[in-house]
């Protein structure tokens, strides 16, 4: 048999600074919509969080979009995307969702401008932080979430193995480094903005949160993916970045996050400090690294699974496998009990 | 459009395959393997009938088969099984006339051919997946893309169970593939490819009239000893193989080895079965992380 025979399925022919950097920046868009809409509905409607993630998730969700267009080649070509609904299909879902998270990501960008411009007592500023604000905050927070993780259906609904062997692994894996990556944007542009210490700390928690989330799908994920014979014949320089990625994107941002978000109530044992540690300004350096971390982590996690699903195409027997019905056991890939194959 | 007159009411199709192309009616492909000697004469044909450009004069060194695969501009493309020893690709300078003549001959040194081609998969994963509606099914039963609605997003490319439609990335960026020759069924006329093959390995017609013509030979073939089986019926089951997920091939193919030697997946998965799974999970995980969050965000945040 020759080895020149191309492989039985094709990957998708998206260059990885487009459409994977798209599902990074998606994934920070819905991650930092959260972050602005839960402040305000949940939180201590700290504004300059919500302000925060409203720019953010627009920049993002725009960013997005253009990275998008940019993959297509012409502009005009995505307006395509909304001739129809197929509910079958995670890129059309994807499309219409993004187009309106966009939509309402920019609605709520505009109110917070116009407060910004016009300042906080004027009408400009009971719209943005009235109803019409709220009202925006919670009909964008499912589109958020949508966003985040729909690109992990969108993987799995293809016939790379072992993207569609992920379908329940992925679109969590990538919800959770969506939510992680949002808080960290909106950490490190309160940050340049000069943002309460309080508000830090909420935002170093729901990081923490949804870090030590990611690990857990981020486990669960790769123990679905390698069962195919694509990920036993891994290169080990790929092993290296997979877990320099879990260390230094997922573990090492976890842990400064927990420090900033949980670790200084206990220095608050002595009350008299309590009133210092507020009035300090957020400028620790552990903050900037775990949100610098998270969003490196959550760009190379997805530039891994892109990759682990060129690789998984690229190896006939993960398709042998997949397209068997059975799992690998190393020894029965595509050979029935009655092999015809002539002898060698 | 008003119809167009025809000046005959028999269709060339009639004569050159003895089949009535009626719309309405599922028409495909069916592929005897055994038949195929590797002329490539359907490759060329479609080619030239589609006005697809040229690949280059690529050698890949290790077999005759220079085409590969198929591709945005090579909608047929003969595959060549090439089932001999090792040494036969490594040794010498790959010059036919230094194999000795037993060689040849060995037992089970042989060459197989599959003229492969798009499936037209009666639920075809391209199809579901376009956010476009560029891909359509047409009045023939077979997938059409729609060149002018295509976006090239290439969500069908990674769809694709069999590795056929694919985007154009140095070309205009859109999908491409086997159109069964839409054109040329509109006007009464059979595929390029099945009117040029030589010894009517691809056969074109109605599919229920494939299907009982493709049982015929495959029971010819077994009595003379030849291991035949049908892949990409809906029904048949030899060999493991089942298309029922993709509720059969309009295209399908007689074949005498295991399914992976013509590179062929033994269960073709449909990918949108992953789809509602998919969103599931991630409606349950954004439950579950959004009260996470919640509670990071409404907690005691007296510091």
């Amino acid at each position: 048999m020759n080895d020149q025979t191309a492989p039985p399925v094709k990957t998708a022919p998206w260059e990885w600074y487009y459409v994977p950097a798209y599902f990074w920046l998606g994934g920070i868009a819905g991650g930092s919509w959260v972050a602005a809409a839960l402040e305000e509905l949940a939180g201590r409607n700290d504004r300059g969080v919500v302000r925060a993630g409203r720019y953010v998730a627009v920049a993002g969700a725009l960013g997005g979009t253009v990275l998008l267009i940019l993959d297509l080649g012409r502009p005009e070509r995505f307006l395509h995307m909304l001739r129809i609904v197929r509910a079958r299909s995670p890129m059309s879902l994807g499309s219409w969702t993004l187009t309106a998270f966009g939509g309402v990501a920019g609605a709520a960008a505009a109110l917070q401008w116009a407060e910004d411009v016009a300042g906080s007592r004027s009408p400009a500023a009971r719209i943005s932080r009235g109803w019409p604000g709220r009202a925006l905050h919670l009909l964008g927070l499912p589109l958020a979430l949508f966003v985040a993780s729909y690109t992990g259906a969108l993987l799995a609904a293809t016939s790379t193995p072992t993207w569609a062997r992920r379908a329940g692994t992925l679109p969590p894996l990538f919800l959770a480094s969506g939510l992680s990556t949002g808080m960290a944007a909106v950490s490190l542009a309160l940050r340049a903005t000069g943002g309460a210490p309080s508000a830090e700390r909420r935002l170093a928690r729901a990081q923490a949160a949804a870090l030590a989330a990611e690990l857990v799908f981020a486990a669960l994920d790769h123990g679905a993916a390698r069962r195919l014979p694509s990920a036993a014949r891994e290169p080990t320089a790929f092993g290296t970045v997979r877990k320099l990625t879990l260390l230094a994107g997922m573990v090492v941002p976890l842990l400064l996050a927990v420090d900033q978000g949980f670790g200084r109530k206990r220095r608050e044992g002595k009350p008299g400090l309590r009133h210092e540690l507020d009035e300090r300004p957020v400028r620790s350096r552990n903050g900037l690294l775990a949100a610098g971390l998270a969003l490196a982590g959550g760009l190379a996690l997805r530039l891994l699974v892109t990759h682990e699903g060129k690789r998984s195409a690229h190896t006939p027997e993960d398709t042998w496998a997949f397209a068997a019905g059975r799992v690998h056991d190393g020894r029965e890939i595509g050979q029935p009990a009655s092999s015809r194959e002539v002898p060698r | 459009m008003p119809p167009s007159p025809r000046p005959s009411p028999l269709q060339e199709a009639q004569r050159t395959a003895g089949v009535t192309i009626t719309a309405g009616r599922a028409h495909g492909f069916f592929t005897d393997t055994t038949l195929c000697i590797g002329c490539k004469a359907c490759e060329v044909a479609c080619k030239q009938w589609n006005q697809l450009p040229a690949d280059g004069f690529d050698w890949t060194g290790l077999s005759y088969d220079n085409t590969r695969a198929l591709s945005a501009t090579t909608w047929r493309h003969v595959r060549f099984v090439e089932q001999f020893e090792a040494e036969r690709f490594e040794g010498g300078s790959g010059n036919a006339g230094e194999i000795p003549a037993e060689q040849w001959a060995a037992p089970g040194q042989r060459w197989l051919f599959l003229s492969d081609v798009c499936k037209h998969c009666v639920s075809a994963p391209c199809l579901e997946a376009c956010p476009t509606g560029a891909i359509i099914r047409t009045e023939f039963d077979s997938v059409y893309v729609q060149q002018d609605v295509c976006n090239g997003c290439g969500y069908c490319q990674a769809a694709c169970p069999f590795a056929v439609i694919a985007v154009d990335k140095d070309g205009d960026g859109k999908a491409h593939k086997c159109t069964l020759c839409y054109d040329r069924l509109k006007d009464g006329l059979e595929p390029a490819c099945a009117k040029a093959c030589p010894t009517d390995s691809i056969r074109f017609g109605p599919v229920d009239e494939l299907l009982a013509r493709a049982g015929t030979r495959v029971d010819e073939l077994r009595v003379r000893g030849v291991p035949a089986y049908l892949y990409g019926s809906a029904d048949a089951r030899e060999e493991g193989c089942d298309t029922s997920e993709l509720n059969g091939l309009n295209a399908f193919f007689l074949l005498i080895d295991r399914p992976e030697a013509y590179n062929l997946p033994r269960a073709p998965k449909r990918p949108s079965r992953n789809t509602a799974p998919g969103l599931l999970t991630a409606a349950v995980a954004g439950l579950a992380l959004t009260a996470a969050m919640l509670l990071a965000f409404r907690g005691r945040s007296s510091a």
